[in-house]
């Protein structure tokens, strides 16, 4: 009787158990949604600004690099100097191409520039240059699907409503000054400005309120950012501003509410939900949901700027700034040179023969997480699969994706090829897999050893011969004779140990644990003899097939 | 190559103090003694093509020696860190410059008034020059905006000045003071480092004592410039070359023709300046050109459609001077600190701004807004775009800026001419007195001028204001003479021409 209770209980807090993983796991899956009610449509549409991966600023020669000095990157036009003018960058209007092509934008062959007037600390023309009227791209679309994508549609197309060419602003700092000595700080409110920023190139690409579901707001940034870091457009980065995201939010086509200041994919899903709710309690209550302007303070929205207190840009067409004339063939000539492959299709490529990468793997591969990743696991695949039919192909990914990004990992170092030089890491793997001198286990060890010590340049200088030769990693000869004698008695010894173990496996049972007295095998002989020669051994005196 | 006299430099450069404290030409000079040194160390064999000559540079071009105040409060202590193409192709090619000069607030005003260090005043009608003495009634108006360099010619201080003309800022004040001011064809001359007023009309100008300096100043600037997205480049100039070779020789009177449009003559011009024109066509007929009477409909609303243009344009120009970064801040001028941003550009902007500037960035920003914009400033650009036209109509010469099947129709010239002659003003230039009393009562009749240099503005077209001298009269008034866009060349060779006749 005590038994069965202990047993039911046991068996209860096992379905416990279960029950809560299994609610967790339901729980991610729908999270994000979950926050909507059927009752209550939500659209949602983004206004994102991604910074241009240029060398140089939109309309100056100054370089835009990251993280300098404040104000060493400000050029004559870029403070708005007296006198100075603008001159377009090719590089931007070339990198803007690239993204309207990619996103099925129409061009414009004739997009022009306007000013946007409003005053700000960070903003020394009292204008923004911008494309108001003649945008490079009107229109557009981009396509998210289940199996890429992790939406609940099979697919859904978020179309565009205009990509434009701008400039970026400043930056405004504001601090509270204590005491100072100097009499105009002292203990007073203060902005401190730098425009290394200014004039900085981005694309404003803005969708139209086609969102649904959170889900796919998720999807589509993350896609979105995907397409601009693989199209070598943009960072793509959320977090160092080189992307920034605005979002729009109606219920049941009620007015529309603008959401500024989100600084994460997290931040803009949290302001999202926040905010959903809140326009719903307001209809509940009965009141009106006000078009305006809110913020995102980390955890509620709050008014930034009513409707009525709009500020009026008063557009005008640049008077300096001629049109950008583009050729006929221009998106052709785009789309061959520079938008041949799209993330989807190399997706498509790298999940399928002879690939056959995970949608995880083929993902990281082409995000640019790790930049240059892509390359160097296309060159080590050629080097090793391609050379050789020995080497599995899934062997390359395994080694780079899960090995070497692991050790980089735990040595906080980022990935270069520098660290573990394709050549190597291939010669590595052929050794392994196309000679049989070195075990997968000791190949492992082996690139660990070169990522720990990767800037001792005695190390670095050493082929993958001379480390197995240096640490004895090499797998004996098999014919050998002595060799053999001696793994015989190694096997016999283990055999012998095992005894419970090898009655089973005899009568047909638990067949997996044979793997066990192979690592058994393998730890006795530290990892120099590959794990199928344990197990023809074993198989061999017990008699398995 | 100038051949400027030591001596005569010498002469010059002895006069600009003097000038200058009777008339207010300048808003900063270099130090005399530095330019007596300079003069002095030319070397007699240089050949460039300006050496020696002396030269005055309106306040709203960049140099990085003294100020480019622009003659507004706003940038009274403001130095340039670098100097307009325009300068560095003077020094470049031998020029000395003496100092800045005075304007309209950023250009904007036609008799030099409104400039935060007062009016210039107009040397040509002082009968006492070099006497200390200035009596109220020799006191005239220079014009404007660039008065300050028209005076400094006319004062004989400098042998040419440079100025900005965006709606006749050269020509007017080269008229009343009696000089040759020449506006070239839009985009020929780098604005780099000439600071915007309404920068699709803004050209720089070049005022001169006579029609050589003004071609030698012109060929040393005449030049494409990288850093100005508004200059015509190479392919262009070479364009224009390549359609102007096709015209006859400006020699061959008989096959020139030049017109008169009545639609120039239509609005408050006086008698006096009715009969120069009348005898300027009389003996261009009577040497032998053509006549040819030309019609362009579209001056009628030339005006409006530039002071809704140019206001638009100075408005956003202007934006920039918030005090923030460089310039006149009401922080730094030791007033109340202010809370928000906000207060404090809009304090700083009216403190630092003069009431005429303040008055037409208003105007601007009505014109911008957004119920306003659709209506007036596409408007604007639509007639000035219909002006054009009309003016490709008439001209001999293609607009090179504009494919052949855009020239225009016909319609308003059966014969095509070579110029056109025009008034610059309707009326000699105003007496100091007169120009206050007339501004209280008739606040609108300062811009009853700007119907005879605005054209030429808005097409972009190649100008000059050239002294025509009577027997009636002490002093000359002026007139235009106008060509087709990029024919500036033909237009001084035919101004030499015109001088020619004015012998009596």
């Amino acid at each position: 009787m005590q038994t069965m209770f202990a047993r039911s209980k046991m068996w209860q807090s096992r379905t416990l158990v279960r029950s809560i993983s299994t609610s967790r796991i339901l729980l991610k899956a729908k999270s994000d949604n979950s926050v909507l009610l059927p009752q209550y449509k939500f659209k949602c549409g983004l206004e994102i600004h991604c910074q241009l991966k240029t060398d140089k600023k939109l309309f100056s020669n100054s370089g835009h690099t990251f993280n300098e000095l404040p104000n060493s990157r400000v050029s004559f036009f870029d403070a708005g100097l007296p006198g100075t003018q603008p001159l377009v960058n090719p590089e931007a209007v070339l990198l803007a191409l690239v993204a309207g092509v990619s996103l099925n934008s129409k061009i414009n062959l004739q997009s022009t520039f306007d000013r946007k007037h409003y005053f700000y600390g960070d903003q020394p023309l009292g204008y923004q240059i911008t494309q108001h009227y003649n945008p490079i791209g009107k229109g557009g679309s981009l396509k998210l699907l289940k199996k890429f994508d992790e939406i609940d549609e099979q697919e859904k197309t978020i179309t565009l409503d205009q990509i434009q060419i701008e400039q970026d602003t400043g930056k405004c700092i504001h601090v509270e000054a204590g005491v100072s000595t100097n009499e105009y700080l002292n203990g007073i409110l203060y902005s401190k400005i730098d425009l290394n920023r200014a004039n900085t190139p981005l694309i404003e690409v803005v969708t139209n309120p086609d969102f649904d579901d959170l889900k796919q707001v998720k999807a589509f940034i993350k896609k979105f950012q995907s397409l601009v870091k693989f199209l070598n457009i943009s960072t793509g980065e959320l977090e160092t501003g080189a992307m920034r995201i605005d979002v729009n939010i109606s219920i049941n086509g009620g007015n529309r509410v603008e959401i500024k200041n989100l600084s994460s994919s997290t931040a803009i899903i949290e302001a999202l939900k926040y905010e959903y709710k809140r326009q719903i309690k307001e209809v509940e209550s009965g009141n009106h949901i006000s078009q305006e302007t809110r913020g995102w303070n980390g955890s509620k929205t709050v008014t930034l700027r009513k409707k009525e207190s709009k500020v009026d840009y008063r557009y005008m067409p640049d008077p300096e700034l001629s049109s950008i004339s583009l050729d006929k063939t221009i998106v052709e000539d785009i789309r061959t040179n520079f938008v041949s492959t799209l993330p989807d299709d190399m997706i498509e490529m790298l999940t399928s023969k002879p690939y056959g990468l995970r949608i995880k793997d083929a993902k990281l591969l082409i995000n640019n997480t790790y930049d240059g990743l892509l390359d160097y696991y296309m060159d080590a695949f050629s080097k090793t699969v391609g050379m050789n039919d020995k080497v599995p192909s899934k062997i390359p990914g395994n080694f780079i994706l899960h090995e070497l990004i692991g050790q980089l990992g735990k040595f906080n170092l980022k990935f270069s090829p520098q660290i573990l030089p394709v050549s190597k890491l291939s010669e590595l793997i052929n050794v392994i897999y196309i000679d049989g001198k070195l075990t997968n286990s000791s190949g492992k060890l082996l690139l660990k050893y070169i990522v720990e010590n990767h800037d001792d340049t005695a190390v670095q200088s050493m082929t993958i011969d001379d480390l197995i030769a240096e640490f004895e990693l090499e797998v004996p000869e098999q014919n050998d004779a002595d060799l053999n004698l001696e793994l015989g008695e190694l096997c016999d010894e283990i055999l012998s140990n095992h005894a419970e173990i090898v009655e089973n496996l005899k009568n047909g049972k638990k067949l997996g644990s044979l793997q066990y007295l192979v690592g058994q095998g393998m730890r006795a002989t530290q990892g120099k003899i590959q794990a199928k020669v344990f197990e023809e051994h074993f198989k061999k005196s017990l008699g398995l097939k | 190559m100038l051949k400027n006299s030591v001596d005569s430099s010498l002469v010059k450069i002895g006069r600009i103090h003097h000038a200058h404290k009777k008339y207010n030409i300048f808003t900063s000079t270099r130090p005399i003694n530095k330019l007596k040194q300079q003069i002095l160390s030319l070397n007699k064999d240089e050949s460039k093509l300006l050496s020696g000559s002396l030269c005055s540079i309106k306040d709203n071009i960049a140099t990085k020696q003294e100020y480019t105040t622009c003659s507004s409060s706003s940038l009274r202590d403001y130095k340039s860190p670098f100097s307009a193409t325009v300068v560095d192709l003077l020094e470049k090619h031998g020029s000395i410059v003496i100092g800045k000069t005075n304007l309209d607030e950023f250009g904007m005003g036609a008799n030099n008034s409104y400039s935060h260090i007062g009016q210039t005043l107009n040397p040509m009608y002082d009968d006492n020059k070099d006497s200390e003495t200035f009596l109220d009634a020799d006191k005239y108006v220079p014009g404007g905006s660039s008065g300050g360099s028209a005076a400094a010619v006319s004062a004989g201080v400098c042998d040419f000045a440079l100025g900005t003309d965006t709606g006749g800022s050269v020509r007017l004040p080269a008229a009343y003071c009696g000089v040759h001011g020449f506006k070239p064809s839009y985009g020929r001359i780098s604005r780099w480092g000439v600071v915007a007023y309404a920068q699709s009309l803004d050209t720089v100008g070049i005022l001169g004592s006579n029609l050589e300096i003004i071609k030698s100043v012109y060929n040393v600037l005449n030049q494409y410039d990288t850093k100005d997205p508004t200059c015509i480049d190479n392919q262009v100039r070479s364009r224009i070359t390549a359609l102007t070779e096709k015209l006859t020789s400006i020699d061959d009177a008989k096959k020139i023709n030049i017109g008169i449009s009545t639609d120039y003559l239509a609005k408050g011009v006086t008698p006096d300046t009715l009969a120069t024109i009348e005898l300027l066509a009389s003996k261009l007929f009577g040497s032998g050109y053509n006549i040819v009477p030309v019609k362009l409909p579209s001056l009628s609303n030339a005006v409006p459609a530039y002071f809704t243009i140019a206001y638009s344009e100075a408005t956003s120009n202007l934006s920039r001077y918030d005090g923030v970064r460089y310039g006149y801040s009401t922080i730094e001028a030791g007033k109340e600190t202010t809370e928000d941003y906000k207060s404090f550009i809009s304090k700083t902007r009216s403190e630092g701004f003069g009431a005429e500037v303040q008055k037409r960035i208003l105007i601007g920003n009505y014109n911008l807004s957004s119920e306003k914009f659709q209506n007036n400033y596409l408007k604007a650009g639509a007639v000035r775009k219909k002006l054009t036209a009309e003016f490709n109509s008439i001209f001999k010469l293609p607009n090179a800026l504009y494919t052949l099947d855009v020239q225009g129709s016909d319609v308003h010239s059966p014969t095509k001419v070579d110029f056109i002659i025009a008034p610059i003003s309707a009326s000699r230039a105003p007496k100091l007195s007169d120009l206050v009393e007339k501004e209280k009562s008739d606040p609108i009749s300062t811009y009853v001028n700007d119907a005879f240099v605005i054209p030429s503005s808005l097409a972009g077209l190649p100008s000059i204001s050239l002294p025509w001298y009577s027997n009636s009269e002490k002093y000359p008034v002026g007139i235009q003479l106008i060509g087709q866009y990029g024919d500036d060349q033909r237009v001084l060779e035919f101004a030499k021409r015109v001088e020619e006749l004015n012998s009596f």
